[in-house]
């Protein structure tokens, strides 16, 4: 297993450095630099031509490239000192519309908590809400409750999440107007200003749940409602199976046969998607977290977007795509762990 | 989806052909029969957009902005119905002893004294359905407005779902924004199943050193973030000169295409790699035949099947992605129309105006969410009726 | 299933918890609230408590000097104290032409204008230290100016600090505490640096430089360097140089910003209450493209001012109820904000519309067909005013110009162009709901253009068939039967343009949501003239990047609502340079247009006198003369003006008066001592 990892692992790294190669290369098509970002309108030509040569710009591309990659790859320099290789810190470029490195302006201020909390808590809170309705659907198959929950399963699978965030907003904003009545129930953002910097309390907590779980739930929509169908269609392949069969002639009680025996092989396939579904959460996190403008890796991203700062947006592909490989490796290695009938080249 | 599907007891009698089974286990969906009606019912309206629709999308109604859905206000003269013209009255507030106007919001009343009917087949503006045949007959629109004056004809209209700040017709706009949206996913499954086919396919059946470095740029591919990537380029489109509308629907229809093909490419190869191996290719082989015959008299009915249950997964997928995108204003935009792009005015500036006083233009999303529950039903319909042993469904996506 | 069953019963309490305790943890700001019922918020001026506002939009940096964008302009404004500010309040009894007026001290207590408008002395307020507890003096001001402004390894704006003729100012201290600022022609009230430049402390300005290892006088540094001064990582801790009505005393970057109030800048009221009256300010910082949030964190009562778009006035006035107070004036509001125009391309790379631009006829058909009253009436919902012709110089310094225009109702019922019924008391409303001010538009009576034009409130078809036949006449038709009228070759002799299709692609920078809708309105404008228009966005530096190359082709249209790039800037471009807007331009120079138009030397000129006169009346007489000569040659169309617009919460805000530079952020009205601002409903 760990010679399996470990060879995952490095096969990663030349995937990596092709990845970095596009990205780059897609940034360097675009038209518009730094300089311009920076010195602004009136530029004195002078000034620009001296900041261009600052900046590299008149580098051919594959230095340009080479100066980016080898700051990515965290700068690796020789040194007369053991153990003759050593790191620094990765460096991503910097940022002219925030006037910071970029990979700060991606990550920092805690965005990567933020967003990893929500990609984090959307699965979790999808897999406690769905397995349990799964397992029951498939147990109580064509029931009225199985087949509301499969209509309702649709509904979740064909309602794009951003326009379960408008609504949402709506009614509290619109229609309730919660906010009117109480400050407390502000909408947008991690937490009201007043909270912002203050030490833990409950109501911070509080409040803190308020702005933050009804994004989790959106997002955490779509998927469960997937999900739902899965642990079904899974749980019902498995009480087919000949030893669920068996343990019910046994004459164990039919409440132990489905959840200790069935459960646990039904969930298998879940577990191994679980790396799978990491990537997909990211994708809707972007969305989510544009509508409810919570500090997130995906805003920061949109932001440089919108503004062309060039650099963000490397970073926020490569840290995206680095996300992705970790999600196909983790899902990998679950898989091989929980079914050792499967082998990988 | 019922796996135990005996078809003996049922068909016992004569000897049917597979489609005939296919057809008969689809239409035992109830619900994917409903979903295929109402998908064929909007193509169709959406392909005579232009003459179903009363007004021109792209005309500003400037003179009556926000005028809520007037479907609501047809009144019925035995079977005949009718409307009355319009009087625009500024909404007003009473604020600190003054009386102020909402700006933006404004409650039409019906002027009593005008009074059209509403007829089939009339006349009225001229358009060009899809862009090629000239005509001037709408399927429906009001009667007896010869006339008006040119001013009080800007009060006499009939829009059925209201219009949105410039006065463009909303209705008018999602019948073309439908014609886009469901029209673009057909077009990138096409291209992408074309591209994952063709690489996939070719990687599969031979194998060896192709095969790994087919292999290797389709991992590449699929280690791109989707979304981040899509935005990425459409930004980079964005600043291109002139870009002309048909050429960004293109693009559009490129960008998702990219995505779309290396995880189908896996499977094609996957399946080509396994039936490579069986017996039928092997006998065929042994009887002489050649790698093309082979390929498609053998191996490519197999891929159908698995090939239109992809399709049924990702047509829904690619109309939900291109909504987001045109959401955000980084996909369909001027003069082009989605229903996606309906929504962006809800990013940004009036968005708690437009929820508190003009809801209407939220319609566009509920026509999103119809039509991806339609084609979600028709395709689980779809997928049982091509696979009613689940053999090749259970893939993750 | 015992798993299950606990983790939905502890969700079921967190909610009622939750429920419970939101009624006992709400916690009001802590303004007086003076609001005693009535519409009369007289009351003794209070003080304390913390303001909080936001903006939309992130700052980029914390450098007054490179700060062009709104955000950081906002962030900062209250921490680097400039020596004046330029006042709309008291310009209009004469510029510079008297003493202090014009100018509102700030650092500087006292200000002083030469006769010839030439030169400005300022003297520093007594009393002020920086944050570290040093005395500011002329050293300080000298030392930014000379070594950081005009610093050619540091990126500036060295244009907002040029006197009109291209040439910088000269700085000049005469003692420790009074300095000079002079110029070779008369100051333009619109310059920023109007107001004596930034006081900051020459200490603080070194050793923020050596930490980051900026070389000044020589030598080239590493970008990165550049970037950082004063740079959104800079540690709020090493601004112990800073001089302002308050300090920063914490910026979490895209999030928040806060003050606590710097007693020692303007001193106290003759109250003995410390200027300014709130204790603390707090900024929230919300990224670009958050109006929504910005309109709803108002209505939560998270914010206490809130600068609307017209959109999103509406639910501000709908849930009005006791506590909020909109400016007054937005019926009749002061235009003080945000000029929108489109221009053709006179260099266009498209031959033929480079000719259609150059052809008089043309130019005059598009600006007679532009829609005017739909763009105020659909993008600005009302709140703004329709536009002919140049109207601002830019900034309030100038606007002010045209508040004591003489164009009252009679003028236009004497002109056949309104009736008693819709216009009423200078006001001239369109119908129940509308009304426009008719404070900018130019005398009807003037010249038949003019009349023409303020005819198209009335008779907009009129105008549109007016627009046609002067396409008609000047052979633009539709030749070849496809419905789009053809350009005909060598439309312009000189342009000599091969012929083609009338094809117009009208160009906003992206995300400015107002100037792509008056995009749309302009298209559909022309299009029924047909002409075919269709509307595109572009990124900013995208739209720079064309400019600067000559590539650009096709209409834009741009506004004057000042430098944040994610709002729109006015880009224009002459010889190799970009340039705010200005109506004429010598390739030699770094500034204005290339102008091809006869008629833009009458522009100029009555520009140039309305500029040099040293009094209201002989301005106005000035640029009646530019607005006349721009309406015989349309060189631009403007569309509209907007009104600057906002809204805050009465029931906690006392001490409220819009800024002086009209701008969309809040400043407390600080008046020199003996002259304490009173608590009342109109500022």
């Amino acid at each position: 297993m760990l010679s399996f990892i470990t060879r995952r692992l490095l096969y990663m790294l030349p995937i990596l450095f092709i990845v970095s190669f596009v990205i780059f290369l897609l940034m360097w098509m675009q038209p518009g630099d730094v300089v311009d970002s920076m010195c602004g309108l009136a530029c004195p030509p002078n000034l620009r031509e001296a900041m261009r040569e600052n900046f590299g710009l008149n580098d051919p591309f594959l230095i340009q490239y080479g100066k980016w990659a080898y700051g990515v790859f965290f700068s690796p320099t020789l040194n007369t000192n053991f153990p003759f290789l050593h790191f620094h810190e990765p460096d991503f470029g910097f940022s002219p519309t925030r006037s910071m490195p970029a990979l700060q302006a991606l990550l920092g201020e805690n965005r990567w908590v933020w967003t990893i909390l929500l990609v984090l808590s959307a699965i979790v809170v999808s897999w406690l809400i769905a397995i349990p309705i799964g397992v029951y659907s498939a147990t109580h198959k064509y029931s009225l409750a199985d087949n509301t929950f499969s209509f309702l399963g649709f509904i979740g699978i064909s309602m794009p999440n951003f326009i379960l965030g408008l609504i949402f907003i709506w009614l509290i904003v619109g229609v309730f107007k919660l906010g009117l009545h109480d400050d407390f129930f502000a909408i947008g953002g991690i937490l009201n200003t007043e909270y912002v910097g203050e030490p833990l309390s409950w109501e911070v907590v509080l409040n803190f749940l308020w702005h933050f779980g009804p994004p989790v739930l959106i997002l955490a929509g779509a998927s469960t409602a997937i999900v739902i169908r899965y642990m079904r269609s899974n749980m019902l392949d498995v009480l087919e199976m000949a030893y669920v069969k068996t343990a019910r002639a046994k004459g164990l009680k039919e409440r132990i046969v489905v959840y200790k025996h069935a459960l646990r092989n039904a969930i298998n396939p879940l577990v191994s998607m679980l790396g799978f579904w990491i990537p997909v959460m990211m994708e809707g996190a972007l969305v989510i977290a544009i509508v409810f403008n919570l500090p997130q890796l995906e805003t920061a991203f949109f932001q440089a977007i919108i503004t062309r700062d060039n650099m963000i947006v490397m970073s926020g592909l490569f840290v995206f795509s680095l996300i992705l490989m970790f999600g196909n490796l983790i899902s990998d290695i679950l898989l091989a762990m929980t079914d050792p009938k499967i082998r990988y080249e | 989806m019922n796996k135990n599907v005996s078809l003996t007891s049922e068909f016992s009698h004569k000897p049917v052909s597979q489609r005939y089974l296919i057809w008969k286990r689809f239409t035992r969906h109830r619900l994917g029969v409903i979903g295929g009606a109402i998908m064929l019912f909007m193509i169709t309206i959406f392909a005579f957009a232009e003459f179903v629709a009363p007004y021109e999308y792209l005309v500003p109604h400037a003179d009556t902005p926000y005028v809520p859905p007037m479907i609501t206000r047809l009144h019925w003269d035995g079977i005949s119905p009718y409307v009355y013209g319009m009087k625009r009255i500024q909404a007003t507030v009473e604020y600190q002893g003054r009386v102020l106007p909402l700006p933006g919001v404004f409650n039409y009343e019906d002027d009593l004294d005008k009074k059209f009917y509403l007829g089939l087949f009339v006349p009225g503006e001229e358009y060009k359905l899809m862009g090629s045949f000239k005509g001037n007959i709408h399927l429906f629109g009001l009667t007896g407005t010869e006339n008006l004056t040119s001013r009080e004809k800007k009060f006499v209209k009939f829009f059925p779902l209201g219009t949105d700040q410039t006065g463009r017709d909303l209705f008018s706009q999602i019948l073309v924004g439908g014609r886009i949206t469901l029209g673009l996913a057909p077009m990138v499954i096409l291209v992408s199943f074309l591209v994952g086919t063709f690489v996939g396919g070719f990687s599969g059946y031979l194998g060896g050193g192709w095969d790994t470095f087919i292999q290797r740029i389709t991992e590449i591919f699929m280690s791109l973030p989707r979304l981040a990537l899509i935005l990425t380029i459409s930004g980079l489109l964005a600043t291109l000169i002139n870009v002309p509308p048909m050429v960004r629907f293109w693009s559009i229809v490129g960008l998702l295409s990219l995505i779309g093909w290396a995880p189908l490419s896996r499977v094609v190869r996957g399946q080509f790699l396994a039936l490579r191996e069986h017996e039928f290719t092997q006998a065929a082989r042994a009887l002489g035949a050649s790698n093309w015959r082979i390929i498609f008299r053998q191996i490519m009915p197999n891929i159908m099947s698995y090939l239109v249950v992809a399709a049924t997964l990702a047509i829904p997928d690619i109309i939900i992605l291109e909504s987001i995108l045109s959401f955000l204003g980084y996909g369909i935009q001027n003069p082009l129309m989605s229903w996606g792009y309906l929504l962006n005015a809800f990013q940004g500036q009036g968005f708690l105006t437009h929820m508190q006083f003009h809801p209407w233009l939220l319609i566009p999303a509920f026509f999103i969410v119809i039509s991806v529950l339609a084609l979600n039903f028709l395709g689980d319909a779809l997928r049982d009726a091509y696979d009613p042993f689940n053999v090749t469904s259970g893939a993750a996506e | 299933m015992q798993k299950f069953r606990s983790l939905i019963f502890l969700f079921a309490v967190l909610g009622v918890v939750g429920l419970l305790s939101t009624a006992a943890l709400a916690q009001p700001l802590s303004f007086i609230d003076c609001d005693d019922g009535s519409d009369n918020f007289d009351c003794a001026a209070s003080t304390g408590g913390t303001l909080t506002w936001d903006i939309i939009a992130s700052p980029s940096v914390l450098n007054p000097i490179t700060a062009q964008d709104t955000a950081s302009g906002d962030v900062l404004d209250h921490v680097f104290g400039v020596a004046a500010t330029a006042s709309t309040a008291t310009i209009d009894s004469g510029i510079f032409g008297t003493g202090a007026q014009g100018l509102i001290p700030r650092a500087a207590s006292v200000i002083e204008v030469n006769a010839e408008g030439t030169v400005i002395s300022y003297t520093l307020r007594d009393g002020m230290v920086y944050q570290d507890g040093s005395t500011p003096s002329t050293d300080d001001i000298l030392y930014w100016y000379h070594d950081v402004v005009f610093n050619p390894n540091l990126p500036n704006s060295v244009s907002s600090v040029v006197c009109s003729d291209g040439e910088p100012y000269v700085y000049e201290a005469t003692s420790a505490t009074t300095w000079t600022v002079t110029c070779s022609a008369p100051f333009r009230t619109y310059t920023g640096s109007v107001g004596g430049g930034v006081v900051i402390s020459k200490q603080m300005a070194l050793d923020l430089i050596d930490v980051q290892g900026i070389a000044t006088e020589d030598g080239v540094n590493g970008p990165r360097a550049i970037q950082e001064f004063l740079g959104l990582g800079v540690d709020i801790s090493l601004l112990t140089g800073t001089l302002g009505p308050f300090t920063m005393t914490e910026f979490v970057s895209d999030q928040i910003a806060r003050y606590t109030r710097n007693d020692n800048f303007y001193g106290v009221d003759g109250n003995g209450n410390t200027l300014p009256y709130a204790n603390n300010l707090e900024l929230i910082i919300i990224p670009t493209n958050g109006q929504n949030l910005s309109l709803s964190n108002f209505l939560n009562g998270q914010t206490d001012w809130f600068g609307p778009r017209p959109a999103d006035l509406a639910p501000v006035l709908s849930q009005a109820g006791a506590g909020f107070l909109v400016n007054g004036d937005i019926d009749n509001a002061t235009p003080a904000n945000g000029e929108v125009f489109t221009t053709p391309n006179f260099d266009d790379p498209d031959l033929n519309l480079q000719a259609a631009a150059r052809n008089l006829n043309v130019r005059r058909a598009l600006s007679l067909s532009l829609d005017r009253t739909a763009a105020v009436f659909n993008v600005l919902l009302g709140i703004g005013t329709p536009q002919y012709t140049m109207a601002t110089l830019g900034g309030n310094a100038g606007a002010n110009f045209f508040l004591g225009r003489n164009n009252t109702c009679d003028t236009f019922i004497n002109a056949g162009l309104a009736t008693a019924d819709n216009c009423v008391g200078g006001t001239w409303s369109l119908d129940s709901g509308l009304s426009l001010s008719v404070n900018r538009l130019p005398d009807p009576n003037s010249t038949p253009e003019a009349a023409q034009h303020l005819g198209c409130l009335v008779d907009y078809d009129g105008c549109v068939a007016a627009a046609g036949a002067l396409l008609d006449e000047a052979g633009v038709v539709d030749t070849d039967g496809d419905g789009i009228r053809n350009i005909p070759a060598n439309l312009d002799a000189d342009v000599g343009n091969p012929g083609g299709n009338f094809e117009i692609t009208i160009v906003t920078n992206s995300g400015n949501t107002i100037r792509e809708a008056y995009g749309e309105v302009a298209c559909a404008s022309w299009t029924v003239l047909n002409i075919s228009c269709q509307t595109q966005s572009k990124a900013f530096s995208t739209l720079v990047q064309e400019l600067l190359g000559g590539t650009f082709s096709g209409y834009i249209t741009i506004g004057l609502t000042g430098g944040d790039p994610a709002n729109g800037v006015n880009v224009f471009k002459c010889g190799a340079a970009l340039y705010f807007w200005h109506i004429t331009c010598d390739p030699s120079s770094t500034s204005g247009l290339t102008q091809q138009d006869p008629s833009s030397a009458a522009v100029e000129a009555g520009f140039d006198e309305g500029f040099a006169a040293t009094n209201v009346a002989d301005a106005q007489v000035g640029f009646d003369k530019e607005q006349v000569a721009w309406l015989q040659g349309e060189p631009f169309y403007h569309l509209a003006v907007q009104n600057a617009l906002f809204a805050l919460r009465s029931d906690r805000v006392c001490n409220h008066g819009r800024s002086s530079d009209g701008n969309s952020h809040l400043k407390f009205r600080v008046d020199v001592a003996g002259n304490e601002a009173a608590c009342t409903t109109n500022n």
